[in-house]
């Protein structure tokens, strides 16, 4: 378990702008979190809301050495964390792709209990595809999915880790939307 | 796309969505300006800004639980065509610890059962456990055990998965099997007798099955019985004793309960350290039960939760004679042993059972005995002694190696809504919680309740509002969490619940009400944990007031009140007014009870220990001389209650200094407990602890040593190095290398002993604050003084606030400080000091060697300051008031005399009454001398 220290370190690193901090970060992170998401994935009892902010709040405690966790290194960590938790997602998404017989790449269509809506299955190996060419475009607009969807952020958070205004987000995250659902049904 | 392009979609999408959506389409040609590409391409973009409301939203951790959710049927699941060289052939089936597919071997060629386990996250270390733990259980090749062929690791994807491919086995389970083949009884018999068998040979082997039931006993064409799941019940969990923590099984609550009808007791309670192969010999009794009657021994698939498991700990089964006449006698008997909620009492192994089995089919006499009287007592004293506790039951469930404590404060004077209401939270909210929470947590100390702590935390935050309009049931839920607090050592957390529950109570309910006096009892009990006497006294005085009022001198629940209210009196050291109730409890159970009566015997008990806290040591001799022997009459010589008794009456004797007896005693007692116990039993420990002591009063150093060497090694095995009971084995060692005068031995133990002390008790524990005395002594005697004296002072603090100025221990503290001060010729300092401790003893211990050596020491203080003339009265009377008292002195603090007859010398010699002086050394030769 690394200890609390290099994580608050790292994290303060990042937030004053030093962009490789993420990459060192991002190894730390990966296990604590990989296990929290197997946990909570193996909770079998549908219906059962889980809450992505409530795992990677977790990690945050467990990790990070709390006389030191500013307000402002926590969200830069849940940042962190989304880009883990993407990682982890997508590739158990795969994962399950691969083991599904007679494997078919766009295979697992599955359904959005919650969202009542007609929306196309949410496929996440999808919609890492189409995020990574998205963020070919726009990085920004990239990081703001990934920590919305993957990380679970809200509006408000995301804005804090990107410095930039809550409105701005509103903004990139309706674009982005637009644009990987139409990435996406393209197929 | 070069970004000044993607700027200008972006900025005309936005501006678009801002416009009417009539009117868009007309709004972004203009904007285009013609370009057509850039115009296709946003409104591509704004043909899907409609819908997408709903894209997206929910987390991706949503989407793939839900996906992983929504494939949970077994047989909508994908499976792997084949997991490393096994092809799957189809699903057998779901449990709890994994899947189970049926599956073809090439070489050799055969069918093989292939179990997929679900162990969470393969680390290293995991995985290095999984492999030694099969490899433990591959080496078991016994007929009547499901024989593991491999056990490996393949990797899925998403990390290495470990499986275990056993032999694949066609047959029924057992009870099916009983049944079609309409078995008589002793054919029923000798069918068990091979599950025994197979049970008794992995038991040799070291491992216990921990989860046997009929269920997992196939029975093939041949009528050979297999045991399945051996072991796996262990390799899927974590060992407690490393705390390492819970994997992520999941099991659903309704497979709990199916699995608790065959848990023993001390499984149930979720003690790990308890369970051993008479774990296994209970199941079997339960599963031999079920074979000859077609009934479970408890019911208790219907009821909630926390019944369940009081049924389990406290209920008889129905007598099997009551079902058929034919098994009344030895197999009633035998069954009942096998059935022993009390592991001691049954039968050893499964090949003790199974002798007895077989005796039976020989028409033998079989070894088991049918219970006696003595063993009923014992049974209610054993019930008996958790009601005098005081404490609603607090134990801990099993869920797969997930521990929770859920709490039957649910009493039968509830509502039965209340009840319902408290019973479906428990499930709910805090066992629910702790089935997604369990979760080991690498890198932090272990603690193997913190998981429990987890779930608690979790389902007490959100008390306040779901319960809002139900002040009762959120009393009750919040009396049931803050107790299994205090099981749990949390007590900030405890005390906040708590609390709130008498208030939301005190709004509600009369004082007098059951539910009050319930919740008040349980803050009391906290407090007095916690070591808060203070605070405890008042809640459990107001307590007995008022059951003393209600219910009458003389009603059980009355005489508990103010059994507890004595045993606090005893904690706080107030032990006149303890003598005055508990005296009075033992008086009127005698009365309405009788002498053997297992509650007078219990009263009789706290009085003698009463009185020896006051030094009355022959009363208290005679109280538990009587106790003992009305124990060995009505439960034997070896029974537990029955040791404890010999261990109490000899502790007296070493306190009266009869050493020989008091080694006799221990060392009998000490055979006995080994047999019954075995060596390394809590209870046997503490006998070798106090054989150690009796050593160490009579000055035979050598065994003394050996003795509480060994206890400690022991203690550190079992209960850990940070267990209170280890550290007082530290102490004791190191205060026997101190009397010895090896001060290089004792230091640095006895160092680390109060350190632990100090994390594990806290700052404020009494027991904490006297290893600090003690050390702070031995810092005395080597002549650190300027580490002493900030030690003694530190405890004195401590144990005047705790435990008051007359106590025992305070007084001990502040006579440590006087010497001290004495030694470093502080005598101002000195003389304040020891005033005050005379007064303190004039008014607890007037007539002790104690009171006598701190006249002396003060005389010595006054000496020191020239002031003769007062000293010589304090230094005379003080001498004579130890030699008078010199038998009562033990061996350890032997020098008091001479040290006392050196003061004389010295007032004389400074005095420069030289004839006088000389004439007193003379006196003291023989004293002087006899170090």
């Amino acid at each position: 378990m690394p200890p609390p220290e290099q994580i608050t370190e790292l994290l303060q690193s990042w937030s004053h702008g030093d962009r490789a901090a993420i990459q060192r970060l991002v190894p730390l992170v990966y296990d604590e979190l990989h296990r929290l998401a197997q946990r909570y994935m193996s909770d079998e009892r549908p219906g059962h809301t889980l809450q992505t902010t409530a795992l990677v709040n977790e990690a945050y405690l467990r990790l990070v050495d709390s006389a030191h966790a500013s307000w402002e290194n926590r969200t830069h960590f849940f940042g962190v964390c989304a880009q883990v938790m993407r990682r982890i997602l997508v590739d158990w998404a795969r994962s399950r792709q691969a083991l599904k017989r007679g494997g078919d790449a766009r295979a697992l269509d599955l359904d959005e209990a919650l969202a009542a809506a007609k929306e196309p299955g949410t496929d996440l190996v999808a919609v890492d595809d189409a995020l990574t060419s998205l963020a070919a475009v726009d990085a920004r607009k990239g990081q703001v999915v990934e920590m919305r969807f993957f990380g679970g952020l809200s509006v408000k958070e995301t804005a804090e880790v990107l410095k930039v205004s809550p409105e701005t987000v509103q903004r990139d995250w309706k674009l982005a939307k637009s644009w990987l659902r139409r990435e996406m049904s393209r197929g | 796309m070069e970004t000044g392009h993607w700027r200008k979609i972006e900025r005309i999408y936005h501006s678009a969505l801002e416009r009417e959506s009539s009117q868009r389409a007309a709004f972004v040609e203009q904007a285009c300006d013609g370009d057509e590409p850039l115009q296709r391409e946003v409104k591509s973009l704004l043909a899907q800004a409609e819908d997408t409301e709903n894209f997206l939203e929910a987390p991706a951790m949503e989407v793939a639980a839900r996906s992983l959710a929504a494939a949970s049927e077994p047989g909508e699941r994908p499976h792997p065509a084949a997991i490393g060289r096994y092809r799957i052939v189809r699903l057998l089936g779901e449990g709890g610890m994994g899947t189970v597919y049926e599956a073809e071997q090439e070489e050799p060629r055969r069918r093989v059962a292939l179990k997929v386990i679900k162990l969470g996250l393969a680390s290293p270390d995991r995985l290095r456990r999984f492999r030694r733990e099969s490899q433990a259980l591959a080496r078991l090749q016994h007929p009547g055990i499901a024989q593991i062929y491999e056990s490996t690791t393949a990797d899925t994807g998403f990390g290495l998965q470990p499986y275990l491919a056993m032999e694949f086995i066609r047959g029924l389970p057992l009870k099916e099997y009983a049944e079609m083949h309409r078995l008589d009884t002793r054919q029923k018999l000798m069918l068990m007798v091979k599950v025994c068998q197979a049970v008794h040979h992995a038991h040799q082997r070291g491992l216990i099955h921990r989860d046997l039931k009929p269920g997992n006993i196939l029975v093939d064409e041949a009528g050979q019985p297999k045991i399945l799941d051996f072991g796996v019940a262990r390799i899927t969990e974590e060992d407690a004793p490393e705390g390492d923590g819970q994997s992520t099984l999941q099991t659903s609550l309704g497979q709990v309960v199916g699995t608790l009808a065959y848990m023993s007791p001390e499984q149930v309670l979720g003690r790990p350290l308890e369970v051993d192969v008479r774990s296994d010999v209970y199941s079997l009794g339960v599963i031999l039960y079920e074979l000859m009657s077609g009934r479970l021994p408890y019911q208790v698939s219907q009821r909630q939760l926390p019944e369940a498991v009081h049924t389990i700990l406290e209920e008889e089964p129905a007598s099997l004679s009551s079902m058929d006449r034919t098994y009344r006698g030895d197999i009633e008997t035998l069954t009942r042993k096998a059935l022993e909620k009390d592991k001691t009492r049954r039968y050893a192994s499964a090949a003790d059972l199974v002798s007895d089995i077989q005796r039976y089919l020989a028409d033998e006499p079989i070894l088991a005995r049918p219970p006696s009287a003595s063993y009923q007592l014992g049974k209610f004293a054993r019930r008996h002694r958790t009601l005098m506790a005081g404490l609603a039951a607090v134990f801990i469930v099993l869920l797969a190696g997930i521990a929770v404590t859920t709490s039957m404060a649910v009493r039968a004077s509830r509502a039965e809504a209340e009840a319902r209401a408290v019973n479906e939270f428990l499930q709910n909210d805090v066992l629910a919680q702790a089935g997604a929470t369990a979760q080991a947590r690498p890198g932090t100390a272990p603690d193997p309740d913190l998981k429990v702590r987890t779930a608690l935390d979790r389902a007490a935050a959100g008390i306040a509002q779901r319960f809002e309009k139900q002040p009762m049931v959120e009393a009750s839920i919040r009396q049931t969490i803050g107790n299994a607090y205090v099981d749990l050592g949390i007590y900030p957390e405890a005390q906040k619940h708590l609390q709130r529950a008498l208030e939301l109570r005190h709004g509600q309910l009369a004082e007098d009400h059951p539910d009050m006096l319930s919740i008040m009892s349980d803050l009391a009990w906290l407090y007095r944990n916690e070591g808060l006497f203070a605070q405890a006294e008042p809640i459990a005085s107001r307590v007995l007031e008022i059951r003393r009022r209600t219910l009458g001198k003389t009603h059980p629940d009355t005489l508990e009140a103010m059994n507890d209210l004595g045993l606090l009196y005893r904690y706080e050291g107030k032990l006149k007014q303890a003598e005055k109730l508990v005296s009075e409890v033992l008086e009127i159970r005698r009365r309405t009870s009788g002498e053997e009566n297992v509650a007078t015997l219990f009263a009789m008990n706290t009085l003698g220990f009463v009185y020896q806290m006051e030094g009355k040591y022959p009363q208290a001799e005679t109280l538990f001389s009587k106790v003992l022997e009305v124990r060995r009459r009505v439960s034997g010589p070896e029974h537990p209650t029955t040791l404890i008794a010999a261990d109490n009456l000899a502790i007296v004797y070493y306190r009266e200094q009869k050493y020989p007896e008091a080694e006799s005693l221990f060392a009998k007692n000490l055979e006995m407990r080994r047999r019954v116990l075995g060596g390394e039993h809590p209870d046997t420990l503490d006998t070798m602890n106090n054989l150690g002591a009796t050593y160490r009063g009579e000055g035979k150093w050598a065994q003394a040593e050996v003795v509480l060497s060994n206890v400690l090694g022991a203690k550190r095995r079992v209960l850990g190095e940070e267990n209170p009971s280890t550290l007082m084995s530290m102490l004791n060692v190191a205060v026997m290398y101190r009397y010895r005068g090896d001060y290089s031995k004792a230091e640095p133990l006895m160092v680390r002993a109060v350190d632990l002390q100090r994390r594990v008790l806290g700052e404020e524990h009494p027991d904490g604050l006297a290893g600090m005395y003690r050390l702070a002594a031995l810092y005395s005697d080597e002549g650190k003084y300027t580490q002493a004296e900030p030690l003694f002072t530190k405890a004195l603090k401590g144990q005047l606030r705790v435990l008051g100025e007359a106590h025992h221990d305070t007084l001990n503290s502040q006579a440590g400080l006087g010497q001290l001060e004495l030694r470093e010729h502080k005598y101002a300092e000195a003389e304040s000091t020891l005033r005050d401790l005379l007064k303190g003893y004039e008014n607890a211990m007037p007539d002790s060697w104690e009171r006598y050596n701190c006249q002396s020491m003060l005389g010595g203080s006054l000496t020191g300051q020239k002031k003769y003339a007062e000293a010589e009265p304090l230094l005379l009377s003080g001498y004579g008031g130890i030699i008078a008292r010199q038998a009562a002195i033990p061996l350890e603090n032997r020098q008091v005399l001479s040290e006392a007859g050196e003061r004389i010398v010295q007032l004389y010699e400074n005095q420069e009454k030289r004839e006088t002086a000389a004439e007193w050394r003379q006196k003291l030769q023989p004293v002087l001398t006899r170090r």
